[in-house]
Protein backbone atom coordinates (compact mmCIF):
# COMPACT_ATOMS: atom_id res chain seq x y z
CA UNK A 1 0.00 0.00 0.00
CA UNK A 2 0.76 3.91 -0.32
CA UNK A 3 1.16 5.66 2.21
CA UNK A 4 1.95 9.23 0.81
CA UNK A 5 -0.72 10.15 2.84
CA UNK A 6 -0.81 9.86 6.58
CA UNK A 7 -3.31 9.73 8.72
CA UNK A 8 -4.01 8.02 12.61
CA UNK A 9 -5.52 8.29 15.27
CA UNK A 10 -1.96 8.20 17.02
CA UNK A 11 -0.19 10.95 18.90
CA UNK A 12 0.99 13.76 16.45
CA UNK A 13 4.57 15.16 16.55
CA UNK A 14 5.15 18.57 16.98
CA UNK A 15 6.26 19.38 13.47
CA UNK A 16 3.63 17.14 11.81
CA UNK A 17 0.96 19.02 14.31
CA UNK A 18 2.35 22.19 12.66
CA UNK A 19 1.89 20.94 9.20
CA UNK A 20 -1.53 20.13 9.91
CA UNK A 21 -2.29 23.66 11.51
CA UNK A 22 -1.50 25.04 8.29
CA UNK A 23 -3.20 22.84 6.28
CA UNK A 24 -6.31 23.09 8.19
CA UNK A 25 -6.57 26.45 6.41
CA UNK A 26 -5.82 25.56 3.36
CA UNK A 27 -8.58 24.75 0.39
CA UNK A 28 -5.67 22.09 -0.46
CA UNK A 29 -6.60 19.70 2.25
CA UNK A 30 -10.30 18.53 0.29
CA UNK A 31 -8.52 18.77 -2.68
CA UNK A 32 -5.58 16.70 -1.92
CA UNK A 33 -8.22 13.78 -0.70
CA UNK A 34 -9.51 13.38 -4.38
CA UNK A 35 -6.62 13.95 -6.01
CA UNK A 36 -4.57 11.31 -4.20
CA UNK A 37 -7.81 8.81 -4.27
CA UNK A 38 -7.66 9.50 -8.45
CA UNK A 39 -3.64 8.10 -8.01
CA UNK A 40 -4.95 5.29 -6.49
CA UNK A 41 -3.97 6.34 -2.89
CA UNK A 42 -5.22 5.64 -0.09
CA UNK A 43 -5.66 7.34 3.60
CA UNK A 44 -5.81 4.70 6.84
CA UNK A 45 -8.67 4.82 9.41
CA UNK A 46 -10.46 7.91 11.21
CA UNK A 47 -8.13 10.62 12.07
CA UNK A 48 -8.67 13.56 14.10
CA UNK A 49 -8.53 16.79 11.94
CA UNK A 50 -6.08 19.61 13.15
CA UNK A 51 -8.88 21.33 14.97
CA UNK A 52 -10.16 18.69 16.92
CA UNK A 53 -6.03 17.43 18.12
CA UNK A 54 -5.96 20.78 19.24
CA UNK A 55 -8.99 21.14 21.23
CA UNK A 56 -8.43 17.46 22.98
CA UNK A 57 -5.22 18.55 24.29
CA UNK A 58 -6.21 22.07 25.55
CA UNK A 59 -8.85 20.65 27.43
CA UNK A 60 -6.16 18.24 29.54
CA UNK A 61 -3.54 20.88 29.94
CA UNK A 62 -1.86 20.21 33.10
CA UNK A 63 -2.35 22.48 36.44
CA UNK A 64 0.52 24.59 37.28
CA UNK A 65 0.60 21.98 39.92
CA UNK A 66 1.36 19.38 38.04
CA UNK A 67 4.08 20.52 36.37
CA UNK A 68 7.64 21.43 38.15
CA UNK A 69 10.21 23.29 36.16
CA UNK A 70 13.23 22.21 36.04
CA UNK A 71 15.55 23.99 38.16
CA UNK A 72 17.11 26.92 36.81
CA UNK A 73 15.90 26.39 32.86
CA UNK A 74 14.34 28.93 30.73
CA UNK A 75 15.25 27.23 27.69
CA UNK A 76 18.11 24.59 26.58
CA UNK A 77 21.03 27.62 26.97
CA UNK A 78 24.61 27.13 27.08
CA UNK A 79 25.67 25.98 30.43
CA UNK A 80 28.70 26.22 31.58
CA UNK A 81 27.95 22.97 34.27
CA UNK A 82 29.97 20.00 34.13
CA UNK A 83 28.76 17.54 32.04
CA UNK A 84 30.93 14.52 33.05
CA UNK A 85 29.09 11.04 34.20
CA UNK A 86 25.51 13.03 34.41
CA UNK A 87 22.46 12.04 31.40
CA UNK A 88 22.57 14.07 28.92
CA UNK A 89 20.39 14.05 25.36
CA UNK A 90 19.97 15.71 22.11
CA UNK A 91 17.30 17.76 20.89
CA UNK A 92 16.46 19.83 17.89
CA UNK A 93 15.04 23.24 17.94
CA UNK A 94 12.92 25.64 15.63
CA UNK A 95 13.38 29.32 15.81
CA UNK A 96 13.14 29.77 12.12
CA UNK A 97 9.85 29.16 9.27
CA UNK A 98 10.21 28.58 6.22
CA UNK A 99 7.54 28.65 3.45
CA UNK A 100 5.48 28.92 6.52
CA UNK A 101 6.52 26.32 8.41
CA UNK A 102 8.95 25.54 11.73
CA UNK A 103 12.12 24.28 10.49
CA UNK A 104 15.03 23.09 13.05
CA UNK A 105 17.76 25.29 13.39
CA UNK A 106 19.55 24.55 16.32
CA UNK A 107 20.81 21.22 17.55
CA UNK A 108 21.64 21.15 21.21
CA UNK A 109 23.33 18.38 23.83
CA UNK A 110 21.67 19.12 27.18
CA UNK A 111 21.19 17.59 30.61
CA UNK A 112 17.81 17.23 32.90
CA UNK A 113 17.95 20.71 34.10
CA UNK A 114 16.94 22.32 30.66
CA UNK A 115 20.47 23.39 29.95
CA UNK A 116 22.67 22.68 26.89
CA UNK A 117 25.96 21.87 26.96
CA UNK A 118 26.85 22.03 23.69
CA UNK A 119 24.50 23.81 21.13
CA UNK A 120 25.03 25.17 17.29
CA UNK A 121 22.69 26.15 14.46
CA UNK A 122 22.43 25.34 11.22
CA UNK A 123 20.51 26.44 7.95
CA UNK A 124 17.39 25.18 8.57
CA UNK A 125 15.86 22.85 5.35
CA UNK A 126 13.29 24.47 2.99
CA UNK A 127 10.34 22.54 2.50
CA UNK A 128 9.47 21.43 -0.75
CA UNK A 129 6.14 21.54 -2.67
CA UNK A 130 4.56 18.04 -2.74
CA UNK A 131 1.36 18.76 -4.39
CA UNK A 132 -1.59 19.96 -2.34
CA UNK A 133 0.01 18.46 0.61
CA UNK A 134 1.72 19.62 4.13
CA UNK A 135 5.05 18.69 3.20
CA UNK A 136 6.87 15.93 5.95
CA UNK A 137 10.48 16.35 6.14
CA UNK A 138 12.64 13.46 7.40
CA UNK A 139 14.42 12.68 10.02
CA UNK A 140 17.13 15.66 10.69
CA UNK A 141 19.58 14.70 13.42
CA UNK A 142 20.56 10.94 14.84
CA UNK A 143 22.47 10.43 17.74
CA UNK A 144 26.20 7.84 17.15
CA UNK A 145 28.77 7.53 18.97
CA UNK A 146 28.22 10.06 22.01
CA UNK A 147 28.20 12.57 19.25
CA UNK A 148 24.74 13.97 17.64
CA UNK A 149 24.51 14.11 13.84
CA UNK A 150 22.36 16.56 11.83
CA UNK A 151 21.78 17.51 8.43
CA UNK A 152 21.26 20.95 7.05
CA UNK A 153 19.24 22.40 4.47
CA UNK A 154 22.03 21.98 1.97
CA UNK A 155 22.26 18.52 2.44
CA UNK A 156 25.60 18.87 4.80
CA UNK A 157 25.70 16.25 8.04
CA UNK A 158 28.09 17.34 10.61
CA UNK A 159 27.98 15.91 14.13
CA UNK A 160 27.84 18.25 17.54
CA UNK A 161 30.06 16.67 20.56
CA UNK A 162 30.24 17.44 24.07
CA UNK A 163 33.57 19.07 23.93
CA UNK A 164 31.06 21.61 21.52
CA UNK A 165 33.19 21.08 18.26
CA UNK A 166 31.44 20.64 15.20
CA UNK A 167 32.78 18.12 12.34
CA UNK A 168 31.65 17.49 8.72
CA UNK A 169 30.75 14.22 8.36
CA UNK A 170 29.06 13.75 4.93
CA UNK A 171 27.47 16.17 2.36
CA UNK A 172 24.62 14.29 0.63
CA UNK A 173 23.83 18.38 -1.21
CA UNK A 174 20.55 19.25 -2.23
CA UNK A 175 19.15 21.93 -3.72
CA UNK A 176 15.29 23.26 -4.16
CA UNK A 177 12.65 20.97 -4.27
CA UNK A 178 14.49 18.09 -2.80
CA UNK A 179 15.00 16.80 0.67
CA UNK A 180 17.21 14.69 2.07
CA UNK A 181 17.74 11.74 4.45
CA UNK A 182 20.45 10.24 6.32
CA UNK A 183 21.66 7.62 8.70
CA UNK A 184 24.67 7.17 10.44
CA UNK A 185 25.96 4.16 12.36
CA UNK A 186 26.49 3.41 16.44
CA UNK A 187 29.99 3.81 15.70
CA UNK A 188 29.74 6.82 13.69
CA UNK A 189 32.21 5.76 11.20
CA UNK A 190 29.38 5.08 8.18
CA UNK A 191 26.37 7.02 6.58
CA UNK A 192 24.09 6.70 4.17
CA UNK A 193 21.64 9.24 2.75
CA UNK A 194 19.11 9.59 0.08
CA UNK A 195 18.25 12.92 -2.02
CA UNK A 196 14.68 13.01 -3.11
CA UNK A 197 13.73 15.00 -6.04
CA UNK A 198 10.23 16.35 -5.97
CA UNK A 199 8.71 17.73 -9.27
CA UNK A 200 8.16 21.29 -9.68
CA UNK A 201 4.79 23.52 -8.49
CA UNK A 202 2.99 24.06 -12.00
CA UNK A 203 2.29 27.40 -12.95
CA UNK A 204 -1.56 27.39 -12.97
CA UNK A 205 -3.56 25.98 -9.78
CA UNK A 206 -2.16 23.17 -8.81
CA UNK A 207 -5.19 21.67 -6.28
CA UNK A 208 -7.76 21.13 -8.74
CA UNK A 209 -9.05 17.80 -10.18
CA UNK A 210 -6.97 17.86 -13.20
CA UNK A 211 -3.58 17.00 -13.49
CA UNK A 212 -1.10 15.42 -10.04
CA UNK A 213 -0.49 18.52 -8.48
CA UNK A 214 2.61 19.12 -10.04
CA UNK A 215 4.19 20.58 -13.11
CA UNK A 216 6.20 18.59 -15.86
CA UNK A 217 9.18 16.80 -14.63
CA UNK A 218 10.77 13.33 -12.86
CA UNK A 219 10.84 12.07 -9.30
CA UNK A 220 14.26 11.06 -8.53
CA UNK A 221 15.72 9.12 -5.93
CA UNK A 222 19.17 8.63 -5.15
CA UNK A 223 20.95 6.79 -2.35
CA UNK A 224 24.87 7.77 -1.29
CA UNK A 225 26.66 5.67 1.11
CA UNK A 226 29.84 7.76 2.63
CA UNK A 227 32.66 7.17 5.20
CA UNK A 228 32.81 9.74 7.97
CA UNK A 229 34.52 12.98 6.59
CA UNK A 230 35.13 11.34 3.71
CA UNK A 231 33.02 11.97 -0.02
CA UNK A 232 29.79 10.66 -0.66
CA UNK A 233 28.99 8.20 -3.16
CA UNK A 234 26.45 6.79 -5.38
CA UNK A 235 25.11 3.53 -4.84
CA UNK A 236 21.42 3.78 -6.55
CA UNK A 237 19.67 6.00 -8.67
CA UNK A 238 16.42 5.29 -10.15
CA UNK A 239 13.55 8.31 -11.43
CA UNK A 240 9.64 8.22 -12.57
CA UNK A 241 7.44 10.56 -13.69
CA UNK A 242 5.45 12.90 -11.49
CA UNK A 243 2.10 10.94 -12.45
CA UNK A 244 3.72 7.38 -11.40
CA UNK A 245 3.92 6.38 -8.02
CA UNK A 246 6.73 4.33 -6.33
CA UNK A 247 8.08 3.37 -2.68
CA UNK A 248 10.42 6.17 -1.91
CA UNK A 249 13.30 5.23 0.94
CA UNK A 250 14.15 7.20 3.41
CA UNK A 251 16.43 6.43 6.66
CA UNK A 252 15.47 6.80 9.96
CA UNK A 253 18.20 5.12 11.55
CA UNK A 254 20.57 2.75 12.13
CA UNK A 255 21.32 -0.30 14.88
CA UNK A 256 23.23 -2.61 15.94
CA UNK A 257 22.05 -5.16 13.04
CA UNK A 258 22.27 -1.99 10.52
CA UNK A 259 20.36 0.40 8.84
CA UNK A 260 17.37 1.04 9.20
CA UNK A 261 14.66 2.86 6.49
CA UNK A 262 10.90 3.65 6.00
CA UNK A 263 9.39 2.26 2.65
CA UNK A 264 6.70 3.55 1.47
CA UNK A 265 7.30 6.77 2.82
CA UNK A 266 5.11 9.75 3.26
CA UNK A 267 6.10 12.89 1.77
CA UNK A 268 2.78 14.62 3.12
CA UNK A 269 0.21 14.82 4.96
CA UNK A 270 -3.34 16.21 4.33
CA UNK A 271 -3.80 15.96 8.11
CA UNK A 272 -3.55 13.05 10.77
CA UNK A 273 -0.12 12.11 12.23
CA UNK A 274 1.95 9.71 12.35
CA UNK A 275 3.35 7.59 15.52
CA UNK A 276 6.56 9.39 15.06
CA UNK A 277 8.25 12.42 13.86
CA UNK A 278 10.35 11.50 10.45
CA UNK A 279 8.76 7.59 10.42
CA UNK A 280 6.27 8.36 7.94
CA UNK A 281 6.05 4.88 6.52
CA UNK A 282 6.35 0.87 6.79
CA UNK A 283 10.24 0.10 9.00
CA UNK A 284 12.27 -1.45 6.55
CA UNK A 285 16.08 -2.67 7.18
CA UNK A 286 18.47 -1.98 4.46
CA UNK A 287 20.98 -3.82 3.38
CA UNK A 288 24.10 -1.95 1.56
CA UNK A 289 26.08 -4.68 1.80
CA UNK A 290 24.15 -6.21 -1.21
CA UNK A 291 26.03 -7.09 -4.09
CA UNK A 292 24.25 -8.76 -7.62
CA UNK A 293 25.18 -12.11 -7.51
CA UNK A 294 25.94 -12.71 -3.87
CA UNK A 295 25.52 -12.03 -0.43
CA UNK A 296 22.06 -13.12 -0.07
CA UNK A 297 19.48 -11.15 1.42
CA UNK A 298 18.75 -11.82 5.08
CA UNK A 299 15.97 -14.21 5.53
CA UNK A 300 13.67 -11.78 8.23
CA UNK A 301 12.45 -8.91 7.16
CA UNK A 302 11.43 -6.40 4.78
CA UNK A 303 15.31 -5.63 3.12
CA UNK A 304 16.52 -3.25 0.09
CA UNK A 305 19.09 -4.18 -2.16
CA UNK A 306 21.65 -0.85 -2.80
CA UNK A 307 24.23 -1.59 -5.77
CA UNK A 308 24.16 0.69 -8.45
CA UNK A 309 20.99 0.99 -11.04
CA UNK A 310 19.38 -1.40 -9.20
CA UNK A 311 16.91 -1.04 -6.37
CA UNK A 312 14.81 -3.90 -5.05
CA UNK A 313 12.49 -4.47 -2.42
CA UNK A 314 12.00 -7.91 -1.12
CA UNK A 315 9.08 -9.28 0.26
CA UNK A 316 8.01 -7.68 3.79
CA UNK A 317 7.55 -9.60 6.74
CA UNK A 318 7.54 -7.89 9.33
CA UNK A 319 5.89 -4.36 10.08
CA UNK B 1 0.24 6.05 29.83
CA UNK B 2 2.58 3.60 30.78
CA UNK B 3 2.17 -0.06 29.94
CA UNK B 4 4.22 -2.97 32.11
CA UNK B 5 5.13 -6.13 30.45
CA UNK B 6 2.61 -7.72 33.65
CA UNK B 7 -0.43 -5.65 32.01
CA UNK B 8 -0.48 -2.79 34.61
CA UNK B 9 -1.17 0.73 33.02
CA UNK B 10 -0.01 3.83 34.67
CA UNK B 11 -1.35 6.84 33.78
CA UNK B 12 1.28 9.91 32.83
CA UNK B 13 0.71 13.33 33.93
CA UNK B 14 -3.07 14.00 35.04
CA UNK B 15 -5.42 12.99 32.07
CA UNK B 16 -8.68 13.39 32.67
CA UNK B 17 -11.13 9.82 33.19
CA UNK B 18 -10.97 7.94 29.70
CA UNK B 19 -9.69 11.00 28.41
CA UNK B 20 -6.29 11.53 26.50
CA UNK B 21 -2.91 12.42 28.17
CA UNK B 22 -1.61 15.74 28.31
CA UNK B 23 2.16 14.48 27.85
CA UNK B 24 3.17 12.79 24.34
CA UNK B 25 6.05 10.72 24.35
CA UNK B 26 8.97 11.43 22.42
CA UNK B 27 11.35 8.25 24.14
CA UNK B 28 13.70 7.21 26.58
CA UNK B 29 16.50 8.51 28.76
CA UNK B 30 16.64 5.75 31.05
CA UNK B 31 14.97 2.94 32.62
CA UNK B 32 13.22 5.11 34.67
CA UNK B 33 12.68 8.49 33.13
CA UNK B 34 10.53 9.67 29.70
CA UNK B 35 10.89 12.57 27.58
CA UNK B 36 8.35 13.85 25.81
CA UNK B 37 6.71 16.70 25.34
CA UNK B 38 3.19 18.52 26.80
CA UNK B 39 0.67 21.46 25.74
CA UNK B 40 0.09 24.22 28.17
CA UNK B 41 -2.43 26.63 27.84
CA UNK B 42 -1.29 28.52 23.85
CA UNK B 43 2.35 26.84 24.08
CA UNK B 44 2.87 23.54 22.07
CA UNK B 45 6.01 21.14 22.50
CA UNK B 46 6.88 22.23 26.14
CA UNK B 47 10.08 19.28 26.51
CA UNK B 48 8.91 17.60 29.51
CA UNK B 49 10.36 14.47 31.60
CA UNK B 50 8.38 12.11 33.35
CA UNK B 51 10.10 9.64 36.05
CA UNK B 52 8.59 6.32 36.33
CA UNK B 53 8.81 6.90 40.38
CA UNK B 54 6.26 9.93 40.11
CA UNK B 55 4.16 9.46 36.58
CA UNK B 56 1.74 11.70 37.65
CA UNK B 57 4.38 14.74 37.69
CA UNK B 58 5.70 16.24 34.66
CA UNK B 59 9.20 18.39 35.23
CA UNK B 60 9.30 21.02 32.55
CA UNK B 61 12.30 21.58 31.17
CA UNK B 62 11.80 24.26 29.95
CA UNK B 63 12.36 25.05 26.53
CA UNK B 64 10.25 24.07 23.46
CA UNK B 65 12.25 21.39 20.87
CA UNK B 66 12.48 17.51 19.89
CA UNK B 67 13.92 14.81 21.21
CA UNK B 68 16.81 13.07 19.76
CA UNK B 69 18.57 10.71 21.71
CA UNK B 70 20.69 9.87 24.69
CA UNK B 71 24.40 10.94 23.82
CA UNK B 72 25.87 10.12 27.26
CA UNK B 73 23.98 7.84 29.70
CA UNK B 74 24.18 9.10 33.28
Amino acid sequence: MQSNVIASNRPIPPRVMAVMRRMSRSRWATLAMLLFGLLGLSACGSRPGPVAAKSAVAKNTPSPSNVAAASGSSAARSSGSSSSGILLYAVVESHTKTNGLATYDTVAIAGLDGYARAKTTFTPATPPYVGCLGPLLPLEAHVAAGRVFYVDGKGIVRSLGLDKTVKQAAAFPIGPQQEVSFAVSPDGRHLLGTVLTIPPKPATDPCTSQGNGFAPGNWSEDVYAADAGGASRLISHRSWPAGQQADVLSFVGWDAIGPLGTSPTGYGTQGGGPIREGWYGRVVRVDVEARAGNSPPPTRGTWFRCFPRTFAMLKPSVR
Amino acid sequence: MIVGKDGSSTPIGNPQPNGPSDFYAGGWLDAQTVIGWHNSGSTYNEMTIVRLSAPSKLVDLGFQGTFVGVVQSG
